[in-house]
This record gives C-alpha cells, sequence and structure tokens, in this order.
C-alpha cells in the first residue's frame, strides 16, 4: 500500500497519469449507456442492474439498468445499458 | 455484431451456475474473446463467442461446474456448411433428372462388322433412317431401320441396331464378293513371268519346250500344252510343273540425308470446351485452330460409364504445344534403305523365292541418299496361260496327222 501511495505521489509531482506508474484503473464514460475500464483485475458481480470490477486498490462499481458486458479480456471491460452511477470503493 | 465475427462464425451460449463472474474472468485470463455477456437471472449467464473458441470456452466451462447450452449459431462457416449440403443434394437431383431424360436419346453411336463400307457412309444412311446422336430412340423401329439402310447401302447383306443405355451399337455384314475359279481342266501352258536362266524344270503335265541353263524372256513358253507318248503328240491338256531359274534385280530407293525434328520449346497453352449434346460451349476467344509450328491435343472426358449410363455431356480439353523444326543429320539411313531394299526383293520374289546374294552402292546428289540394290535370286518363275482356240485347233491337227501316219 505504501508503495502505492508513493507511485501516486510521484505520479502527482511528475504530471504523468497515475495509470502509467501505478497501474490504477481507467474508467472511461461515453454518456450515460457505455463505461470502459481499463486495467481491471477481475469480475467481482455482474447482475442486470449492478456490476462490479476489482480495480487496484479499490472496487469499481457500476450501477444502471439493463446493464450488459459488452466485451472483456485481461485489460479492459465495456459495459453497455442504461447507467445511473460509477462508483469506487 | 462486426463483420470479422460474422466471417469467422460465431455460438451464442448460456451457462448456468454459482457465481457467472467467474467464469468471465476465467475467459478473460485464458485470453478468450467474447461479447454481448448478458445476465437475464441470477447464476444464468448469456454470452457470444468466437466459432473457433467454443471448445475451449466449453472445457473451461466444465471444469468450473457450470452447464453449458449452445442457444445459437451463425455467420458464414455456417452459412457455407449449410449451402454446400443443399448445392450437393441440388446437384444430384439435376444429375438425376438429366439421366432421365438423356435415357431416351442416343449419344453415341458404334459401328462393327464393316470393312469396305466406310463408317461415315453407315452412319449418313442411318441418319436418314432416324437413327441419329441427339434423336430419341423410343419410337424408332428396329425393321424399318434395317431396311432402309439396307436399300440405301447393297453393299451391305445384313445389319442389326440394339440399343445399351444411350448408345446404339450397329452391326453390319457385308456382301462377299467370290473370285470365279479356273476351270483345272481347262488346256493351258505354262509361260515365263519373268526373264531368268533356267536352272531346273519340273513338267508334271505337258511338254517342256525348254531346258536347263537356257536362258528366257517374259511371255516366252516353258511348258507347253500338250502332251506326247510312245503313240505321238496327245492332247490338248492343261500343263502342271515348275519352273526355276535364277534371276536379276536392280532396285534403288532415295532418302533425304537430314530430317526436321521436331523439339517442344516448352511453351503451352491449354483451352476447355463443354459439349452439350451437339452443342459446343467454348471457354475461350477466338478459334481453335492450330497455330503455325505448333501440335494440338484434344483430351475428351465424357460423363458416361461403360455399360451403365451415358450423359450428354463432353468436356474437351485443347493443348497447343508449340515446337521449333531443327534439322538433324540422318543416322544410319543408309543400313535403313539397305533393309527396305531386301525386305522389297523379297516381296517380289515371294516366299517361294530365294536371294542368293545381294550388294549395295550407295550415291549422295544434291542432298539425297540414293542405295541402289543388285540381287541374284532364285524363283519360280512359270505360270499357266490358257491355250487359245487356235492352239487347241493346231494340236489337235498335229494329233490326227499322227495318227494318219501311224500304221
Amino acid at each position: 500500500m505504501q508503495t502505492q501511495t508513493w507511485l501516486k505521489t510521484l505520479s502527482q509531482r511528475l504530471d504523468i497519469p497515475a495509470e502509467a506508474l501505478s497501474g490504477a484503473p481507467r474508467i472511461t464514460l461515453s454518456g450515460d449507456g457505455r463505461v470502459l475500464v481499463e486495467g481491471h483485475r477481475g469480475l467481482l458481480e455482474y447482475a442486470q442492474e449492478r456490476i462490479a470490477a476489482a480495480g487496484r486498490g479499490c472496487k469499481i462499481i457500476i450501477k444502471g439498468e439493463g446493464l450488459r458486458l459488452l466485451s472483456m479480456n485481461r485489460h479492459e471491460l465495456v459495459v453497455t445499458g442504461h447507467l445511473w452511477a460509477v462508483e469506487l470503493e | 455484431m462486426n463483420l470479422v465475427r460474422w466471417l469467422t462464425g460465431w455460438v451464442r451460449v448460456q451457462v448456468t451456475g454459482a457465481e457467472p463472474e467467474s467464469f468471465l474472468n476465467a475467459l478473460a485470463q485464458q485470453n478468450v474473446p467474447f461479447w454481448e455477456s448478458f445476465a437475464p437471472a441470477d447464476y444464468t449467464m448469456g454470452l457470444t463467442l468466437p466459432r473457433g473458441q467454443k471448445n475451449r470456452a466449453q472445457t473451461l466451462a466444465q471444469a468450473k461446474g457450470f452447464s453449458w447450452c449452445v442457444v445459437a449459431e451463425g455467420g458464414l462457416p455456417y452459412v457455407l456448411s449449410r449451402l454446400k449440403a443443399r448445392a450437393l443434394l441440388g446437384l444430384l437431383a439435376v444429375a438425376a433428372a438429366l439421366l432421365f431424360v438423356s435415357s431416351g436419346f442416343i449419344w453415341d453411336i458404334e459401328i462393327s462388322g464393316n470393312e469396305t463400307v466406310s463408317d461415315g457412309e453407315i452412319l449418313q444412311a442411318l441418319a436418314e433412317c432416324g437413327i441419329d446422336v441427339g434423336k430419341s430412340w423410343l419410337s424408332y423401329s428396329q425393321d424399318s431401320v434395317r431396311n432402309g439402310v439396307l436399300l440405301r447401302l447393297p453393299a451391305l447383306r445384313w445389319m442389326t441396331v440394339s440399343m445399351q443405355g444411350c448408345r446404339a451399337v450397329v452391326t453390319v455384314r457385308e456382301k462377299r464378293t467370290y473370285i470365279e475359279p479356273v476351270p483345272e481342266k481347262e488346256p493351258a501352258r505354262l509361260v515365263a513371268a519373268k526373264a531368268g536362266l533356267i536352272t531346273q524344270i519340273n513338267d508334271l503335265r505337258g511338254t517342256a519346250v525348254t531346258e536347263v541353263n537356257k536362258t528366257v524372256l517374259p511371255g516366252e513358253t516353258l511348258v507347253d500344252g500338250y502332251a506326247t507318248g510312245r503313240l505321238g503328240v496327245q492332247g490338248p491338256v492343261r500343263a502342271i510343273g515348275t519352273v526355276y531359274a535364277r534371276t536379276w534385280y536392280e532396285m534403288t530407293m532415295a532418302a533425304p540425308e537430314t530430317v526436321s525434328v521436331k523439339v517442344p520449346t516448352g511453351e503451352k497453352t491449354t483451352r476447355f470446351a463443354l459439349i452439350l449434346g451437339k452443342i459446343r460451349i467454348n471457354f475461350y476467344k477466338g478459334s481453335s485452330i492450330c497455330p503455325a509450328e505448333c501440335d494440338k491435343i484434344i483430351e475428351s472426358y465424357t460423363a458416361a460409364k461403360t455399360g451403365w449410363f451415358m450423359l450428354p455431356l463432353t468436356l474437351e480439353k485443347i493443348t497447343f504445344q508449340a515446337y521449333t523444326l531443327e534439322t538433324q543429320a540422318l543416322q544410319e539411313g543408309q543400313e535403313e534403305l539397305s533393309g527396305q531394299l531386301m525386305d522389297a526383293l523379297q516381296q517380289t520374289i515371294g516366299s517361294d523365292g530365294e536371294i542368293l546374294s545381294a550388294t549395295f552402292t550407295a550415291s549422295r546428289r544434291e542432298g539425297v541418299l540414293y542405295v541402289t540394290l543388285h540381287g541374284q535370286c532364285q524363283e519360280q518363275i512359270a505360270t499357266a496361260v490358257p491355250l487359245t482356240e487356235e492352239e487347241i485347233l493346231l494340236i489337235q491337227e498335229r494329233i490326227s496327222t499322227t495318227e494318219e501316219t501311224d500304221p
């Protein structure tokens, strides 16, 4: 955890993207119908109203209605549906 | 669904089990792509996989305790497999229909038994009587065809037409011409057929009028057609006997000293044509006339099984093979000509003749090789010639003269 904090601090000081050094997930929202999660660590929950994925040091929760996992591989996943919220825990 | 996924084919599956997300994680870890995943109910999940990854994904699902069910399949490979089955059925149906329809027609005519009358004459007569390639044989009458052909071709004495599938087998027999035998008792004399030196006379009947070591010319009488005995001249008779003589021959043959030999250049052009009955479909432009210095090789493949069936379908493969003419010296030309001359000489003197000696001389003039044979042979030269009425009367006069002078 200390290493993660140190990498996060370093990336802030050097003004470079955090995911480049620390492997933090990058989440890209396209309106309220599509979300791209890069750098995930696997699915934790999968339902039509809630999809949760593990990230480095956090948990990404996507809430919505009629959620679908459009595609997924080792590095990224795409979720479509009517999005209500994207939360980090 | 994008084009690549459609081209490679896809499989829509539904898996059921606890924590379906663990199955998705396993697929992602194993680099098995999937898309359009949807969870319609708890413990149930649908997803689409590439066709090639189906077995791998099924193994993973079974390893994790999920039940596996294929819901749908699609894409180009499945379309092609369905089309392939349909195309095969369609081809079989077309072939069966063709076979059924074509079995009522004549697609080939086979002629046998003719020696002097040509196939073309027989085919022409058959066509005039309704038997031709492409015509129906269902309504033909064996008797009317036979009568029609025999009337048109007087040289034939018998014929029959039988159908073997789509092949009309025509068997003919020709009239024979008999040579009138010469009456054996007709008075005749033996004359020399060739010039020669007499070496042996065997006069079994008749009177020899020549002797051994005497030279005779063609047409000269050797054994006359009357017999002689103690009572003088008797006859006329048919002279029988053999007269052997030594004969000489000079024969010349010529051959060019060089010959033109075809040497393939390796350049080949292949063309195809389809023949449906009498209709020809060329799969090439222009004519099929062979260009200069080019061999034309035609190979035909007919859709037929001998004795079973025959379809009016022939694929013709035409190959043009280019060559150049190269002049080469004719090796062993003299030996070859000498052999041919010996054969010709043996043929001239017949099988009972004997070649006693043969010498060859060769000369070359203007690129041509001349070989001359000088041969000495021994052969039978006597041949029978019927006596004329005057000769018979003359012999009869001699008989009466002998009877008058005899006491």
